[in-house]
């Protein structure tokens, strides 16, 4: 766990405040992120924990500005890179900013490539727009960063496309795009949860191996609590649009403070193997276009007292880094 | 060529010989064609006569091969009297103009219209549909809904008669009807393109819709390209390949339009021979237009699942 200056702008390269995303549908407005913020510091991995449909994804996307609207509709206070201002930037300073220092991958690396291009035609479009290269010099550094990201045989494999790579061939092409321009953060997206586990472990390798060698900054977005906690050294929980529990991972993974933190690592199997009952968080998450007054978590919550439905609470500090949006975050404990 | 595409081109000989055979059947079966030539009141002594110069005595096996034969060698007979103002009893069935080289000689007329109304729908459609699927829901989105669906809903031979009576007689901008330079062109075509314009517009918007709705759109506005690149140069080339199926067969329903378009106006094309060619009761060359629009057809079909292999690398590796 490093410790890095707190002071303003100091080591961080991504800051999120009070981020508001909701989507007009036919069935009403649903609220999907509420007020979310968060700081990511230069070459850490922040995990953005959750269920489906949590709002994590429509963060990221959010932060990309590549959120399509309509029907999505959102406000933040603060969204810096660096030193530049996301909510004031124009639609052309943006594209030069996506994909060169910022970059993102998806959750189907398959779906998330064109299938009538080459994956050579692919990575090598990045530099082609972004840097203005020819054909021939777009190939041979896409070629490049294929070897990088350890897929065999490059240069015969340059020229297929996507339908012929695996899953996690597919997911390497992705990783190579988006680290092609050498950006300060890469926004994973549940990069592998498509993936078998021995793929995943593969790619999540190649991964650390990449900040290793750049200190790029790794939002990684995921439901996997364990695969979070290999991981990365800060997480952010997040429930039905907002963030209710944010630490260090391993105070988190220790001794977690919110009751849907603690359910969610109640409903691993165990590290060592050994067979016992999981424990499900029961119940189903909340609809995001009625959300309630309180805490969104009430109905499935075990320690839920009248003040909670009433009440919702804001995001104290427990203990040390960590904070936690719990009436009682310093009374419970991991049953 | 990939093995696709050989496996493509013997189909295609396969239809060939069974759009031949029901030539042959369908031939046989509108009547007596020595009665269709020399008419009701033919004596049966004539009659018998010319059947037996129109090889219609033989057995029907030996009448269909010998009829086969004739058909791979471009041989589909004589006509009975294009070109003729009277039959001629004596003549009829054995001398006169081979049909083939008649029909050969309106294909090109033909083809520039089709070619023409296609390639006039085409692009009215593509900037159409784009139009539409950019901005759905919007009021452009709607008029462009309204102005496909006025077009699949269009009778062609109407549309043709009210085109000439706006732009020939009152306006006066193009000739009536006739063959010449580019200005005969424009309403034939014009009335040709309308349908296609509508159907595939709709179908160039819903394929849009699709594709901007795929995740990859997602991927490929995070690496920051312009909106132009990812709409024209991905969406639309994906987009593209149901769209070219449809242009094969927009395309064949162009030809078919085309045999009355094409008297409408006059034009002097393989449509308004059949016209003349049935209405005459000239059987050889009927078998031989229909021939001829079936080996466009099946050209077409052919050509279409070429381009196919060019847009879908997923066909091609198949």
């Amino acid at each position: 766990m490093t410790r890095e200056p707190q002071a303003q702008g100091e080591g961080r390269v991504l800051e999120v405040a009070d981020l508001w995303v909701e989507f007009a549908t036919p069935g009403g407005t649903v609220y999907a992120v509420n007020g979310v913020g968060f700081d990511l510091r230069r070459g850490e991995t922040l995990a953005i924990l959750g269920e489906s449909g949590c709002g994590k994804s429509v963060t990221a996307l959010a932060v990309m500005g590549i959120l399509r609207a309509p029907p999505a509709r959102f406000r933040a206070r603060t969204m810096r890179l660096g030193e530049v201002d996301l909510l004031r930037a124009s639609p052309a300073e943006m594209r030069s900013i996506r994909g060169a220092r910022i970059a993102m991958i998806f959750q189907d690396p398959f779906m998330s490539l064109n299938p009538t291009k080459t994956v050579g035609q692919q990575i090598g479009e990045v530099f082609r727009v972004h840097r203005g290269v020819s054909q021939a010099e777009a190939r041979r550094l896409a070629i490049g960063l294929m070897e990088r990201v350890r897929i065999p045989s490059a240069k015969r494999r340059v020229d297929d496309y996507p339908h012929q790579f695996s899953g996690g061939m597919s997911q390497r092409i992705m990783v190579a795009s988006a680290i092609a321009l050498g950006p300060e953060i890469l926004l994973a997206d549940e990069p592998t949860t498509a993936l078998d586990v021995t793929v995943q472990a593969q790619i999540m390798d190649i991964l650390a191996e990449l900040r290793r060698e750049s200190g790029m900054a790794v939002v990684l977005i995921t439901h996997d609590l364990r695969l979070a906690a290999e991981t990365a050294e800060r997480a952010a929980v997040m429930y039905a649009g907002r963030i209710v529990e944010t630490g260090p991972m391993a105070d988190i993974y220790a001794r977690p403070r919110h009751p849907y933190t603690i359910g969610l690592l109640r409903s691993l199997p165990d590290d060592e193997g050994q067979r016992r009952r999981l424990h499900p968080i029961a119940g189903t998450p909340p609809v995001l276009s009625q959300l309630p007054a309180g805490c969104a978590f009430v109905p499935r919550c075990q320690w839920a007292q009248a003040r909670c439905s009433r009440e919702l609470p804001p995001m104290r500090p427990v203990a040390g880094e960590q904070a936690c949006a719990c009436h009682f975050a310093s009374e419970l404990t991991l049953a | 060529m990939s093995r696709f595409f050989i496996r493509r081109v013997w189909h295609s000989f396969v239809v060939l010989f069974v759009v031949l055979t029901f030539v042959f059947i369908a031939g046989r079966m509108i009547g007596d064609p020595a009665i269709l030539l020399l008419g009701p009141e033919a004596s049966p002594a004539d009659i018998l006569r010319v059947r037996g110069q129109m090889g219609l005595e033989a057995p029907l096996w030996d009448q269909y091969v010998r009829f086969m034969m004739g058909a791979v060698q471009g041989d589909f007979g004589t006509t009975f009297r294009y070109g003729f103002a009277v039959p001629d009893v004596a003549t009829a069935g054995s001398t006169g103009t081979p049909v083939l080289p008649l029909v050969l000689e309106r294909l090109p007329a033909t083809y520039l219209l089709a070619v023409t109304a296609m390639a006039i729908a085409g692009s009215i459609a593509l900037v159409l549909g784009c139009l539409a699927a950019m901005y759905p829901r919007s009021v452009l989105d709607r008029a462009i809904n309204v102005i496909s669906l006025a077009g699949v809903s269009t009778v062609d031979f109407w549309l043709g008669f009210m085109l000439i009576l706006l732009f020939s007689v009152q306006l006066g901008w193009f000739p009536t009807s006739g063959f010449g330079g580019i200005s005969f062109l424009v309403l034939p075509a014009m009335t040709l393109a309308v349908r296609p314009i509508g159907r595939v517009s709709q179908l160039v918007r819903s394929a849009m819709l699709d594709e901007l709705s795929k995740p990859y759109i997602d991927a490929l506005r995070a690496k920051g390209f312009p909106e132009r690149r990812i709409v024209f140069r991905h969406a639309l080339k994906n987009a593209s390949i149901p769209v070219a199926t449809m242009v094969g067969e927009e395309l064949l329903q162009i030809v078919q339009g085309a045999i009355v378009v094409e008297v409408v106006f006059a034009w002097p094309g393989v449509g308004s021979l059949l016209v003349t060619a049935l209405s005459t009761r000239d059987l050889p060359l009927v078998e031989a237009t229909v021939f001829i629009l079936a080996l466009t057809a099946i050209t077409i079909n052919l050509i279409v699942d070429l381009v196919y292999t060019r847009l879908d690398p997923r066909v091609r590796f198949g």
